[in-house]
């Protein structure tokens, strides 16, 4: 029997056993009805014990080690730490690289992408001195933005975007240095070496009129704060997350966007630490926004939203191509854990780019400032309607779509006042 | 490691119990423990060895103990 193919799988669950001991070994094979493989060159030996199960499924046991990898249901997981001596069982959690994807458009599908408004609609505002745009993305429409109405910008309003930084020199944005912090130690200054956050800073905050003539920007009016979070490579811990979490709350800011996350795996838990900040946030009027994840690959799989999307008290936003189709990345509720709230525009998505020009990229990240943005809009007409009411409304104005499943894309897409 | 824990204690009821869960946590093994969220949030973070990372788990006002972990731009 050739296992040799055994040894690739990437199984959901890491264990942690108290003892070395070969009994770790029964014990697993114990609860996931499994029998060991026998002594094989390619994947067996005295440091590693393969448990072939009946369902298809592998596990493998590091018998030096005190340590095995297996997909656990929730009653295995619970099984295991009656029965054995279980020191931790935590979900493998997968590191990558930052998913940021370039989408190449030609001018002619790039027109096709946007909306041209009518003259009158030009002249909403006689008094305004706001030069007004005469191209928008077609996004404002799916959004139900009226990109004329140059009253509906997100005035007063404070938004908050955690991620690689910005660049402060980019013509489509405004945002103030003293408003700006970083948590990278490594990178002290603000300024974005990714691109990343540039790209989401400018889908919520991009100028009314932007140098290249088409507005991408939702709430152009908004006093936007940046906290750098992830580095150059668009990596980031926890630990200055939660630390920007609090400085963002601090400065006032009443929507916290996270175009970040790392993946969870189906029928695990969603983060208690980012639950617990979430949740007293949400009392106190402050809205956190986050990405649900982009390793689905529709229609092979389907990912489990991850943290801090997962979390109850976060309002977690999948991604819908240009005609209201649910992308092929995003993550959806398969667990009854992490689910899924609302969806955004979040494909071929126009924004700024650090040194002055735009770029069209796709992601969950993309289609999550949409809704911070569209939740600012909602803040500058009603500034009571802050925290869970905030939230009601976003979801209960949500433009349901059919073809579009509660599990993949929520309430549906974000809708602006 | 370091960790961050999540505690199950109300807002206003960390002044009156703040010591004694120090204590505890210190006792089950938390090293150069952070408080600064702790009121706030109930959160905390330390540094504990793996050896003591049930230890931490095990204590009645503990939610969770969740290691800081790498996040990355989606």
């Amino acid at each position: 029997m050739n296992t040799s193919f055994l040894s690739s799988e990437a199984p959901a669950h890491i264990i942690v056993f108290r003892k070395v001991t070969p009994e770790n070994v029964q014990l697993l094979a114990r609860v996931l009805d499994a029998t060991p493989q026998p002594a094989d060159a390619d994947v067996q030996s005295v440091t590693r014990t393969v448990l072939s199960l009946r369902n298809g499924v592998h596990a493998r046991v590091y018998n030096q080690l005190g340590i095995a990898v297996a997909t656990l249901t929730p009653e295995q997981i619970y099984e295991l730490r009656q029965l054995g001596d279980i020191l931790t069982i935590t979900p493998d959690e997968e590191r990558r690289l930052p998913e940021v994807r370039p989408v190449p458009v030609t001018d002619e599908e790039s027109t096709a992408l946007q909306i041209t408004l009518h003259p009158a609609e030009l002249l909403a505002d006689p008094q305004s001195d706001v030069v007004p745009v005469a191209r928008a993305e077609g996004t404002f429409r799916q959004i139900g933005l009226d990109p004329a109405d140059l009253t509906l910008t997100g005035r007063n309003v404070r938004v908050a975007v955690l991620d690689t930084g910005v660049d402060l020199t980019h013509p489509d944005l405004n945002v103030q240095v003293e408003n700006t912090r970083s948590f990278i130690a490594e990178e002290p200054e603000i300024d974005d070496h990714h691109g990343h956050g540039t790209h989401c800073a400018g889908v919520i905050a991009g100028s009314a009129a932007p140098v290249g003539g088409v507005r991408y920007g939702v709430a152009p009016d908004v006093t936007l704060f940046v906290a750098k979070v992830l580095n150059k490579e668009g990596r980031g811990r926890d630990s200055g997350i939660l630390d920007a979490i609090d400085w963002a709350a601090a400065q006032g800011a009443e929507v916290i966007s996270l175009s970040l996350g790392s993946p969870r795996s189906k029928g695990s838990s969603f983060s208690a630490r980012y639950e617990a900040l979430a949740s007293r946030l949400l009392d106190r009027g402050v809205l956190l926004v986050a990405a649900t994840g982009n390793d689905s690959a529709r229609p092979d799989h389907i990912s489990a939203v991850g943290n801090p999307a997962a979390c109850p008290s976060v309002l977690a936003v999948t991604a819908v191509d240009h005609r209201d189709r649910i992308s092929t990345f995003g993550g959806a509720d398969v667990d009854g854990i992490g689910l899924v709230d609302l969806a955004a525009p979040g494909v071929g998505v126009l924004s700024a780019w650090p040194g002055g020009g735009v770029q069209r990229l796709s992601g969950t990240s993309m289609a999550t400032p949409h809704v911070a943005g569209v939740a600012a809009l909602y803040l500058q007409v009603d500034a009571t309607c802050t925290g869970a009411a905030l939230w009601r409304r976003l979801t209960d104005r949500a433009r349901p779509v059919a073809g579009l499943s509660r599990a993949d894309a929520g309430a549906g897409i974000v809708q602006a006042p | 490691m370091l960790v961050h824990i999540t505690l199950n204690l109300k807002e206003d009821e960390v002044d009156a119990r703040r010591e004694s869960v120090l204590e505890a946590l210190h006792r089950a093994g938390l090293r150069e423990i952070d408080t600064k969220f702790l009121k706030r949030y109930s959160l905390l973070t330390g540094h504990v060895d793996r050896k003591h990372l049930h230890d931490l788990e095990r204590l009645p006002m503990v939610v969770a103990v969740e290691p800081d972990g790498e996040v990355v731009a989606m």
